[in-house]
């Protein structure tokens, strides 16, 4: 659940998360490795040294018995990074440093010392301060500390940590007994990230998430195009097919996408063929059918039969017009809807029925003028003939066009709002036969709908009565 | 004597019916299955109107419908099966005088030929050829029956509109009373509401976004009644 929330939605995301993250991680890891690697090296190097020349001192002082000769030898010696001292007391050691660079360091001065000599090994950033900066005579005669010592110390200690360095002191017992102290500023550690390193690792970060940013585009792009080319197969079965290059499993997605398209085009072929040739065949009967009846001597019987063929004429027109809905066979021209309302609701006052008008449309539209006039008639002819009456509401916005026809009738259970929509559904407690509806008027409606890129909906009317809303983009 | 109509249908049971039919409504009737049927019947005999079905074995009837009008104004009204309106623009652009799907009511069929018989009787500045007219930037497209204003806009038309439009169109910078307007467009097919003409004037008008109060184009005459005051040019 955790993992779903903080995961990305889409495949790009998805791909494009996992693949920097490796990626940055196994960068993170490598780069620590080469530190850790750099950093042992360096301490070696610089260790050794310091630790080789602690010894040599030593070995120097052992050999002077005397005081003086000792302490100007100290002296001339004491210069950064290295500072001597004799004057230090041997400090009681506490717990030994066991860090890996203090044991390290304290196996090298063994190495230098001999494992005879006692020394020990600490590090103490109070101990003392560095020398001054400023070259001062090697031999000063007073050993004084300078008198703006004070002031320095905390100065020292910033710089010294800035720079990561730490006061090691190393103190020796000489073979007569006296303690020389050696202070020595090392790098405690040189894992300080350095800048120059930093900036590689960013530029590298950063071409990298650029990098597989690319590539995961490129791979979920066809999935883009696949899902969009099926959203809008939808709305137009005609729609060019799929371009089939790319990847092996990309063209052969394409390839199945194209010919999944030209089954159902062919089924619907074939589907509006036997519904075309049924209904177009039936036009000739009819019409025989229509001349016999008029031939019939004047009775009640020839209204009869003209009632029936009324009712196969209607049905039989009525399924051709489903048929030639969704065909886009007219010209697209921009429309006076206005006018185009103005029509239906005068065709509708000459039945005597009355129709409200609330807004009107700000510019023409452009659309089919025949098949959104047969769409309006359908959905104004419902609201007649179920709601005695409709009211035509026009919003219009600069995106798209939205009428709503209501009528004040009993409207539609809401579970039934969408089967209408079907080929020949009828209510339960339907009227439509008395009425003389085909159950074809609404598909056709949303058929012409959808070929005009907008919806048509159904919805009952809190007030009561139902309403059809018709959008089509502009 | 009356008037003598030739059949052009494949059905031969449509075919017997519409004889028997039109026979008992005094016409002459002569029918044929096909083209090389219908080009010996004109050789024979004189005929009066054709009823001519769209579907045909062998030259289909759009292609006879042209060689026809090539030589001949004889009148023609077709029946199609198809009854989309693309083929009844073609077939009026084909020269056809009328144009009828199927199924039809054969009253309606027998008010067709009466009106097409006497409009060929009474050439009302040959409308039949006129396929589009221009006035005032607008123009009206006979055939597909579309009204197209100056900015290219497409205008619905009620049926009633598109009669009465039509009438002042042939009849332009006329007075026409209210007679004369209602005999013009009831001649033509009688639609089941026909509002008076002072109300399809009042529809006219506003279709032409043309001021009521102050209309331009289509005048109120006081006492002898309305004028298209523009100028027309009819295209053939």
């Amino acid at each position: 659940m955790l993992m779903r929330r903080w995961l990305p939605q889409s495949l790009f995301g998805r791909l494009a998360l996992f693949l920097t993250g490796g990626l940055i991680i196994a960068q993170l890891l490598s780069a620590a490795i080469l530190l850790q690697d750099r950093d042992q090296a360096l301490y070696h190097a610089i260790g050794g040294h310091v630790a080789q020349r602690i010894g040599a001192i030593v070995n120097l002082l052992d050999t002077l018995d005397d005081g003086t000769e000792r302490r100007r030898l100290v002296t001339a010696l004491d210069l950064p990074p290295t500072r001597l001292s004799l004057d230090l007391p041997w400090q009681t050691s506490t717990a030994p440093d066991e860090r890996y660079h203090t044991t390290l360091f304290r196996a090298l001065l063994k190495r230098q010392l001999g494992s005879e000599r006692p020394f020990q090994l600490e590090i103490n950033d109070d101990l003392l301060p560095p020398p001054r900066l400023d070259r001062r005579p090697r031999l000063a005669p007073d050993r004084s500390p300078p008198p703006d010592q004070a002031e320095r110390l905390p100065r020292w200690r910033m710089h010294a940590m800035m720079m990561g360095l730490r006061n090691f002191v190393v103190q020796v017992r000489l073979q007569d007994g006296a303690t020389v102290t050696f202070q020595q500023a090392l790098p405690e550690d040189v894992i300080a990230w350095p800048a120059r390193l930093l900036l590689i690792l960013v530029v590298l970060l950063a071409s990298v998430t650029v990098l597989s940013a690319w590539a995961v585009r490129a791979l979920t792009r066809p999935l883009t195009v696949l899902a969009s080319a099926a959203a809008e197969l939808g709305r137009d079965i005609h729609r060019p097919p799929l371009v089939e290059t790319g990847p092996l499993e990309v063209q052969r997605a394409a390839h199945a996408f194209n010919t999944m398209q030209e089954r159902l085009i062919r089924y619907l072929e074939d589907r509006n063929r036997i519904l075309a040739a049924v209904s177009h065949d039936l036009k000739t009967p009819i019409t025989r059918l229509r001349l016999r009846a008029e031939l019939l001597e004047d009775s009640p019987l020839r209204e009869k039969f003209q009632a029936d063929l009324d009712d196969m004429q209607r049905m039989a027109q009525a399924s051709l017009d489903f048929l030639r809905s969704g065909e886009e066979s007219e010209t697209v021209a921009p429309v006076d809807i206005n006018a185009l309302l103005d029509c239906l609701r005068e065709d509708a006052e000459d039945a005597g029925y009355e129709v409200r008008m609330i807004g009107a449309a700000r510019q023409p539209l452009r659309c089919r003028i025949l098949a959104m006039k047969r769409c309006l008639t359908n959905l104004v002819d419902n609201a007649l003939k179920y709601g005695q009456g409709a009211e035509i509401q026009v919003v219009d916005q600069p995106d798209r066009l939205t009428l709503t026809i209501r009528d004040h009738g009993p409207g539609i259970p809401n579970a039934e709002l969408e089967r209408v929509f079907e080929p020949f559904y009828r209510l339960e407690n339907s009227r439509n036969r008395d009425t003389g509806g085909t159950g074809l008027g609404l598909s056709i409606a949303r058929n012409i709908a959808r070929a005009h890129g907008g919806e048509l909906t159904l919805r009952n009317h809190l007030a009561g009565g139902l309403e059809a809303v018709l959008e089509v983009p502009r | 004597m009356s008037d003598h109509l030739l059949i052009v249908d494949d059905d031969p049971g449509l075919r017997e019916l519409l004889a028997d039919y039109l026979g008992r409504n005094d016409f002459r009737v002569s029918t044929v299955a096909d083209g090389r049927g219908f080009w010996a019947a004109l050789e024979r005999e004189s005929v009066d109107l054709v009823i001519l079905d769209l579907m045909l074995p062998g030259d289909d009837g759009l292609v006879l419908c042209r060689n026809l009008r090539a030589r001949s104004r004889m009148p023609i009204i077709m029946l199609t099966a198809r009854g989309d309106d693309t083929d009844r623009i073609v077939g009026l652009e084909m020269g056809a005088d009328d144009y009828l799907p199927k199924p039809f009511n054969p009253r309606e069929l027998l008010a067709r030929i009466k009106g097409v018989l006497r409009r060929s009787r009474h050439p009302v500045g040959e409308p039949g050829a006129v396929k589009r007219f221009h006035f005032a930037g607008w123009s009206l497209d006979v055939a597909a029956r579309q009204l197209i204003a100056p900015d290219g806009v497409l205008i619905p038309l009620g049926a009633s509109e598109y009669r009465l439009l039509r009438v002042f169109l042939e009849h332009p910078q006329r007075v026409l009373n209210r007679d004369q307007l209602l005999d013009f467009t009831q001649g033509r097919e009688a639609a089941p509401f026909d509002r008076s003409i002072d109300v399809q004037i009042s529809r006219l008008r506003r279709r032409l976004r043309d001021d009521p109060r102050e209309a331009a184009m289509i005048k109120t005459v006081r006492n002898e009644g309305y004028l298209l005051t523009v100028q027309v040019r009819p295209e053939s």
